[in-house]
This record gives structure tokens, sequence and C-alpha cells, in this order.
């Protein structure tokens, strides 16, 4: 029995390897979306390259169908003025061939425009973006809809989505990448930047309008990326632009041999965090290596397989593998709030929904000797999974994993590094700051330095903002900060770690993440204080509203336009 | 013996009000007065004493003589007015409104207005209606920007016509398109196809409507870019625009060719917010010369644009001749990361010279502990403007070296606009502070 069942777990084994592995190398032989991928410097450029692009070689010049997604963004954009440019600059190439225009919500609505028609087809583009329609839209399915139209056509066909909004809502994916094929309609389509595997809609669910639609989000098929780490007010790689665009747009450009043209409005400027103001500089900071590079991006970019595909590659990636390990680790330790996306299933990968995450019991209850030892204990922890991470990744043969998952799992080792030191400089707070600060009686001070602000005020709780890494970690050197010769020295060590990812991942949306991290700075909350409304103004027209900010239209974490503006494809 | 020593005494006394400049000091009176000549080396000197000196008797020696002054003067006046401390400055304000149509006038609304005070615009329409004399309605247009009542922006536009100068139709034109006002394009595309319009204002008119999207503008523009005489107020017209087609931006980066200093750099600064490569080969070009401007202008383009600067270039601009250029080249290493320009603008700001203003200012934006002690020195130099960047530069750096402390710098008393006794104690308080809590690591 015990031999049957020997045999009977090898067998399993052996089918489980032959159904992975061929899909494996399948993936890693498969295209980096970056291959697929151009950073236009404008609109104009992005329809340049549409209107003037390749022609297959004998082929009979067949119909172009725009599908406009008419949103604000696309509408600011300039669109209908660009094009009516680039059709005057590809006057030649467009000599023969015409032009259809739907909007995403009507794909039937479509109208054919000729070569002596240009102007009535920049007019329809401008009755289009009249009225922009700025909500969630799945356009996989009017994708499908256009191509069944374009099939009605003889010649090359192409179809090009114009979206910067949308493209990450998908009903069925795959079934728009195999009807796409069989029709033989070319994908092409000018889309905003995704961020790096952003996790953003993992945790506003409730956003997504149509429970028919899944929404992932991020450049590659699924979140691959641990998120959420303990004392960081930013999850990093919500706010990394990835240098390609949402995973769904990338897969179906790869299987039909298109190409995505990645928009970026102009002006958009370095800024070395998302919330508050960098302590290193005056908001004029220009870290070149956050200036990507389209061969880096390609080489670290994500997969255009399959999602099943893409997932199986990882289950057999060794270091994805170990990443996946301290990542559920870490989550249960309270570490991180996200929990992993996907789980090892057999020689597989199932997906999983988020979990709550778990209370670190640091920012409510008990004293300050108490809350100290719990960070110092999470630190011993956050410590040894880190340096199992560290040892599992060292004896990792470096061609046996993908290029993007040793990126995200050395990412990953460098932010156990960074949420060790906070740990450690919470624990120092919670010594040398944070009693002296409680205490009823204000110390002697010599100006210009006073006593805090809020001395005598009860504390509700402990809040945080963070120092960003965007500077690197040698300028914390000179910084006063809690925590110690244990923190400093972790600091050290972190600093020769920094030093090295930069150094490997310069140039890549990885560096870009870590510039979002910070080291974390600690404070007191202390609830609001009550101040009675201005009396209304007679005759003023902002009596009553309030100063809430209106709920911005289209996602938070809409992929328009990063932190660290467009990527120059250099 | 006792002789020498009172001679000894009147010698130290002598210096001693020599650096205090207690000796020297001329009264409120006699220096508004020299505001109001026509010479600005000697108004610009005057303003900038007088900067120091803001208190009730300024207040009531400007109520006094700006309403006598000619127009240019009255502007320069109205600056120190609205850095009034209150009540000084609402009195003064309401003073130069009750008073006839006049830039005082104006201005005050214009001031009140922004302030968020109701029912100002009638009295700007007033005086719109009657400028006075050439410069008075320019200037006033001037005071205009980035208020968008609609009454105010309608007459603003009901003032648009071939009549206006240059300069009067680009102000005009810029308050149009900081509001989006749509109905102004209308008028400013019959200007256009009309007679009797140079390049310059053509340009403008085009610009114009280039910012409203308006396609008529573009033709237009292109046509009259090569033949302006004049560039600064037409980059503030075209840097309102969202977009920008290229063959507007070719014919920038043409114009540009025949530009220097400051209007060289707004026209490198609109060719990078629009990502048109194409200037970045000149932008390197520009990089070589001798115009401190243009090298910071191009030093911050090429590197908006990604484009790569090799450090040893960088190290080698921190030696140029040109103090100013080494500050940027200084300043740019910073921002790359790079303290290696510190020493440089320490030399350069203690030295005293006309960058040392600048010098001081990039000193401040190092977050570097070796920064502190010379911006502790400055705070005692001769200029002005030097002590005002040496203090906020301190503010700023001691927040970012001791983020877990508080500090309040104007609880020190000093300020930079005080004689040196006062300023001597606070600057002590700043130095036995550093002294007492500086670490080395």
């Amino acid at each position: 029995m015990p031999a049957m069942n020997s045999r009977f777990l090898l067998l399993t084994v052996l089918l489980h390897a032959s159904l992975v592995l061929p899909a494996r190398t399948s993936a890693q032989t498969t295209e980096s979306a970056g291959r697929y991928t151009s950073s236009a410097a404008g609109m104009g450029e992005a329809l340049d390259a549409i209107l003037l692009g390749r022609r297959t070689e004998g082929e009979k010049a067949g119909a172009l169908f725009f599908l406009v997604d008419p949103t604000t963004t696309l509408k600011e954009s300039g669109f209908a003025r660009e094009m009516a440019a680039a059709l005057e600059r590809a006057v030649a190439t467009m000599a023969d061939r015409q032009i259809a225009v739907a909007a995403v919500g009507a794909p039937r609505a479509v109208k054919v425009f000729g070569p002596d028609d240009h102007g009535a087809l920049v007019a329809r583009l401008d009755e289009l973006l009249a009225s922009p329609v700025d909500e969630i839209k799945n356009v996989y399915k009017d994708l499908r809809a256009a191509a069944g139209l374009l099939a009605e056509t003889s010649g090359e066909r192409e179809l090009v989505l114009v979206s910067l909004d949308n493209g990450d809502a998908e009903d069925d994916l795959e079934g728009t990448v195999e009807q796409l094929r069989k029709l033989k309609v070319r994908f092409s389509c000018v889309a905003s930047e995704a961020y790096l595997s952003d996790s953003y809609w993992a945790s506003h669910r409730n956003e997504i309008p149509s429970s028919k639609w899944e929404i992932y989000g991020g450049d590659g098929a699924f979140i691959e990326l641990p998120w959420g780490w303990l004392f960081q007010m930013t999850v990093a790689n919500e706010v990394a632009p990835s240098g390609t665009a949402v995973y769904p747009l990338s897969r179906l450009a790869a299987a039909t041999e298109g190409r995505v043209h990645l928009y970026a409005p102009p002006s958009g400027t370095h800024q070395c965090q998302v919330y508050g103001t960098c302590l290193f500089c005056s908001g004029d900071h220009m870290p070149r290596n956050e200036i990507y590079w389209r061969s880096k991006v390609t080489d670290f970019g994500p997969s255009t397989a399959s999602r099943d595909e893409v997932m199986a590659a990882a289950a057999a990636d060794p270091a994805f593998r170990a990443m996946l390990r301290a990542w559920e680790k870490a989550y249960a330790k309270g570490l991180l709030r996200g929990s992993p996306s996907v789980a090892i299933s057999g020689n597989g990968l199932a997906a999983q929904r988020l979990r709550n995450g778990k209370d670190s019991g640091l920012f409510s209850g008990g004293g300050f000797p108490k809350k100290r030892r719990t960070a110092l204990q999470l630190a011993v922890d956050c410590e040894a999974i880190r340096a199992e991470l560290e040892e599992t990744l060292a004896g990792i043969d470096q061609l046996s994993s993908l290029p993007r998952y040793r990126a995200m799992a050395t990412f990953t080792l460098v932010m156990l590094r960074v949420t060790k030191a906070n740990l450690l400089s919470y624990a120092g707070w919670c010594e040398e700051i944070a009693p002296a600060q409680a205490a009823k009686s204000a110390p002697e001070l010599l100006l210009p330095e006073i006593d805090t602000p809020n001395r005598g005020r009860r504390a509700t709780g402990i809040g945080f903002s963070n120092f960003c890494l965007c500077h690197g970690v040698a300028p914390f050197r000179k910084v006063e900060l809690p925590g110690g010769p244990a923190f400093r020295a972790e600091m050290d060590l972190l600093a020769q770690e920094v030093e090295s990812f930069e150094t490997r991942f310069a140039h890549t949306p990885y560096i870009a993440a870590l510039h979002r991290s910070g080291i974390a700075d600690f404070t007191f909350t202390y609830p609001a204080t009550y101040v009675k409304p201005p009396r209304p103004l007679r005759g003023s027209k902002t009596a009553g509203d309030g100063t809430t900010p209106r709920v911005p239209t289209g996602r938070p974490s809409g992929s328009s336009g990063g932190t660290s503006g467009g990527t120059t494809g250099k | 013996m006792k002789r020498r020593l009172t001679i000894h005494l009147l010698v130290a006394l002598a210096a001693l009000l020599a650096t205090t400049g207690v000796a020297a000091q001329e009264s409120i009176a006699a220096l508004v007065a020299k505001l109001g000549g026509e010479d600005y080396t000697v108004r610009t000197p005057a303003y900038q004493e007088l900067r120091t000196r803001l208190g009730p008797d300024l207040a009531a020696e400007l109520r006094k003589r700006l309403p006598e002054f000619d127009p240019s003067a009255q502007s320069v006046g109205l600056y120190l007015a609205q850095s009034l401390q209150e009540p000084d400055r609402r009195k003064t304000m309401q003073a130069f409104l009750a008073g006839k149509p006049s830039l005082l006038r104006l201005g005050a609304a214009a001031y009140l207005l922004r302030m968020g005070e109701k029912g100002l615009a009638k009295h700007i329409v007033a005086c719109l209606e009657s400028p006075g004399p050439d410069p008075a309605f320019s200037l006033m247009l001037g005071r205009l920007l980035g208020i968008d009542d609609a009454e105010v922006i309608d007459v603003v536009r009901s003032k648009l016509g071939k009549d206006l100068n240059v300069g009067e139709l680009s102000m005009a034109l810029r308050i149009l398109a900081q509001a989006r006002h749509e109905p102004a394009s209308a008028i400013v595309a019959k200007l256009l196809e009309g007679e009797g319009l140079d390049d310059d204002r053509r340009a403008r008119c085009a610009a114009f409507l280039c910012v409203m999207g308006d396609e008529r503008g573009k033709a237009a523009l292109v046509a009259a870019l090569p033949g302006t005489k004049t560039w600064s107020d037409l980059y503030f017209i075209l840097d309102q625009a969202k977009l920008l087609d290229r063959e507007i931006l070719d014919r920038v980066l043409e114009r540009a060719g025949s530009l220097e200093g400051y209007e060289l750099r707004y026209a490198i600064q609109l060719l990078v917010k629009h990502d048109h490569r194409p200037a970045a080969a000149r932008m390197r070009d520009w990089l070589e010369g001798d115009d401190s401007e243009a090298v910071k202008a191009a030093l911050d383009g090429l590197i908006s644009m990604g484009e790569d600067i090799p450090r040893e270039k960088l190290v080698a601009l921190l030696s140029s001749k040109q103090e100013e250029v080494s500050v940027t080249a200084a300043d740019t290493l910073r921002r790359l990361d790079d303290h290696s320009g510190l020493e440089r603008l320490i030399v350069v700001a203690e030295k005293g010279g006309s960058a040392a203003m600048s010098a001081t200012m990039a000193l401040g934006k190092f977050r570097d502990r070796r920064a502190v002690p010379p911006l502790i020195r400055l705070l005692s130099s001769a200029n002005v403007s030097v002590r005002q960047q040496a203090f906020h530069g301190l503010r700023q750096l001691f927040q970012a070296l001791f983020p877990y402390r508080s500090f309040d710098f104007d609880a020190t008393g000093y300020l930079a606009a005080q004689n040196d006794e006062a300023r001597r104690a606070a600057i002590a308080l700043i130095e036995a502070w550093w002294q007492a809590n500086a670490k080395t690591d």
C-alpha cells in the first residue's frame, strides 16, 4: 500500500510537472509587454505611429477602426485636434484607406470616413468628446463587437482602442483574444500607463460597478508583489508607473501583433513623495535613475501570455515562490496589510481574495513599554522572514527565475529591511520621545527650539508619516531619528542594500516603487478640534458649500500619470 | 595718553556706527520722496531700504505721498503698501480706495478683492474706464492677473482693440486666457483677421487663440512668431496652453536662437514643458555659452527630458568664472543627489558679490549639516537679501535635520531687516542651539 501510494504520488508529480513545465517555458518565451509598448511624446506622436505605421507587405489596405472612449482625460488631450493634424501628415498613407469611428458604449453606431472625409471625421470626434462619460467601462465587449464589424471588410484589419481611463475592467479577455485572432484583426491602442502590480482594486472591490467584470488593474496578469507594508503611508506599487499599459491591453496587443502607445499628459514633474513634503529637497529633485529605459522595462516587464500561463509560470518560478512564502509569513505577523493574491495549489497557483489584515497592536492600547516590546519582537520576526528569503534567493540559480520575479523578490527583501528599521525606530520613539511628549511638564529648551504645540492635550493614538527613500538612505545619517544604535546599524545595512538595489534596477519601475517607500516619522494623533462654522456671508455663492472637496471622477488609482512622469522609452 | 584713548574710542565708535548703519539712516519721508523720482537707480535702493522699515510711519507717508506720484512710482509704492503689517495695510488700502480713479484705487480694489472682499469690481471698472496717463492702463491690467471676477473680466474683454499697444494687449489677453474666457475668442479672431496689427500683436492674438484651443490661432502664430520683437509676455500667454502644436514649438525653438537671458529661459521652459525633443540638441549648445540664465534653463530642461549630462560637465561648470553659472551647476548637482558643489557655494555666498544671494538660496536647499555654520555666518551679511535667504534656509534645514523637534525661528527675534545689534542677539541664540545640538554623525 505505501509503495502504491508512493507510485501514485510520483505519477501525480510527473503529471503536474508535465502540465506545468511546458506552460512555464511558454510563458518565459512569450515576449514581455515592454516589447509591444511605445512611449509617445504626445498624442500626435501616438497617432503618427498608428496612421503612418507598418503595413504588411502585399496586404491590401483595409479598414482602420477607432474605438474611442470619450472621457474628460481624452478630451483634454486635444485628441480631435491632434487627429486632424496627424491625418494631414498621413495624407499619402491614408489615401486608400477608410477609417471607421465609434464610441465605447456604442460600438455599432459606427461612422465610416473615406480619404476625402477627414474633416467630417474630426467633427465626429469633436461630437463624441463634447459630452465626456467618466465612468468605469468594460471595453472588451465593445472590442469584440467592433472586431465583428471589421470582419465584414476585406484587406488588413486594424482595431485601435483610444482610451486613457479604461482597459482594466474586463469580462472575457481570452475570449476577446480568441475572437480577434480568429478574425485576423490586429489590435493597437493609445492608453495610459498602468502602475506596477497595482493592488488598488484588491482593497476597493466595492467600487467595481458590475459583478460580471473583474479589475486587476496593474501591469501584470495578477497582483504579484507584496503590498501594504507596515508604517508606509503610500502603497508604493500603486503609485509607481510601470512603463506599460494595464495587462489586458498589453495581452491583446501582443496576441495580435499590435502595439500599445502610451500617452502621458505633458508637464508631469517629479515629486519625491505622494503625501507631505520631502525631507531632503525643496520639491526640485531630479533622480535620473527614475527615468525608465525601454530596454529595462522590457527585461523586467510583465509577461503577455494568458493569465493561466502567467500564473503557471509564477508557480514554477523559485524566486516568486520564495517571495510568496515570505509574503504569507509577513502578512501573518501583521507586517503587511495586503494578503497574498494567490496561493500555491499543487504545482500551480490559485487566486485568493483579500483577507482582513492582522492588527500589529502598535497603534492602540497599552503603554509605551509594551508597545516597545511588541515592536522589538516584530523586528525579530521580520528579520527571520528576511533572512530566510535572503538565503533562499542566494541559492537560486539566476537563470531559473524570471527577471521580473527576481526584481520583485529583491524589492521584498529591501522592504523587509525598511520595515525592520521602522520597527526599531518605533521602539526608540516609544522610549526616547513619546513619554517626554506625553508628560505634563515641558522640558527647558533653548530657542529656536520650542515645546511641542500639543503639550497637555490628550492623544487618541499614534500616527505616522514617511520620509521617502527618494534620495537614498545616506542622507538619513545626518538626521536625528529615534532608535539608538540598533536603528542606526540597521540603517547602515539598509544603505548597502538600497545602493545595490539602485544599481541593479536603475531605470525600472522598481526604483520608483522603492523611492515612494519611506522611513516612518511617528507622532501622536489628537481629536479634531471643533471650530464654529463661519456665519454665511450674505450673497456668498459658496455659503453652505463647506470645505469638503468633491470626490473626483474616475478612479483614484487610474493609470493617467504617475508621480515620476512618463517614461522616456530611452 | 588720554587724547590717544579718546581717538581710539572715537574710531571704534565710528566703526561700530558704520557697521550698524545707524549713522547713515535716512528719514522715511526722504526715502519715499526718492521713490517718486524717475531715476530707477535712486528709486530701487530707496525701495529696498523702505522694505526694511515697514511700519505705521511708512504707511502714513505712503498714504500722503503716493497719490502725487506718476503711475510707475505708484506701482512700486503699492508693493510696499501690500507688505505693511495689519492694521496699517488695510487702513492704507482703504485710503487709496477712497481716492480718485487711479492705479492706486485699482490696486487697492484688486488687493482687497483677492483677500475675499465683495463689491469692489465697480472700483476696478471705474479705473479702467479712465486710466490716466501712460503706462497706467498697462500697470492696471498687471494688477488684475489672477482675478476671475466676471464683471472685471467683461470690462477687460471690452477693452480689446487694435488701439492697444503690445504691452496692454499682452496683459489683457493673459488675464482672459487665465480665466479661459471663451467670449473673447471671437473678438480676438476678428482682430487677427483685420489689418493694422504688427507681428508682435498678431502673435499675441494668435497665442491666445491657441490657448483657447481655437484652430485659427496656429497658422497665424506660426507666421507671426519669427517677426516678433519681444518674447516674454508672449510666453506668459502661451504658457497657459495645455497643448501646443509641434509646428508652433518648432517656431519657438527657432525664435529662441535670437533670445538671451531670462527671455531665452522662458523659451526653454516652454519647450521642455511640451517635451519638444528637437530642443535637446540646442540646449546642449546653450550649455556651452556664458548666459547664466540659459545655462540654468538648459540644465533643468535636459534633465527634465531625461537627457544625460555627464557629471564631469557639471563639475567643470562649478569652476566657471561666472559665479551665477557655478551656482547653477552646484544647485543642479544637489538636485541629482551630489553635494560636491557645496563648498563652492559657501565661497560664492560669503564673498558677497552679485551671486551671493542666489548662492545663499542654493545653500539653504542643501539638507546637509555642513551648510549650517556658513548659513549662520550669513545671517550677519551686509546684504539684506542674503540675510533673508540664510534665515529661510536655516529654518528649513533645522526642521529637516531634527524632524522630531519643534522650532520657532521668529521667536529668536531675528529680522533680516533689523539693525545689527538686534540681529546679533538672535544669531547668538541660533549659534548656541547649534553648538549644543550639532553632532558630527
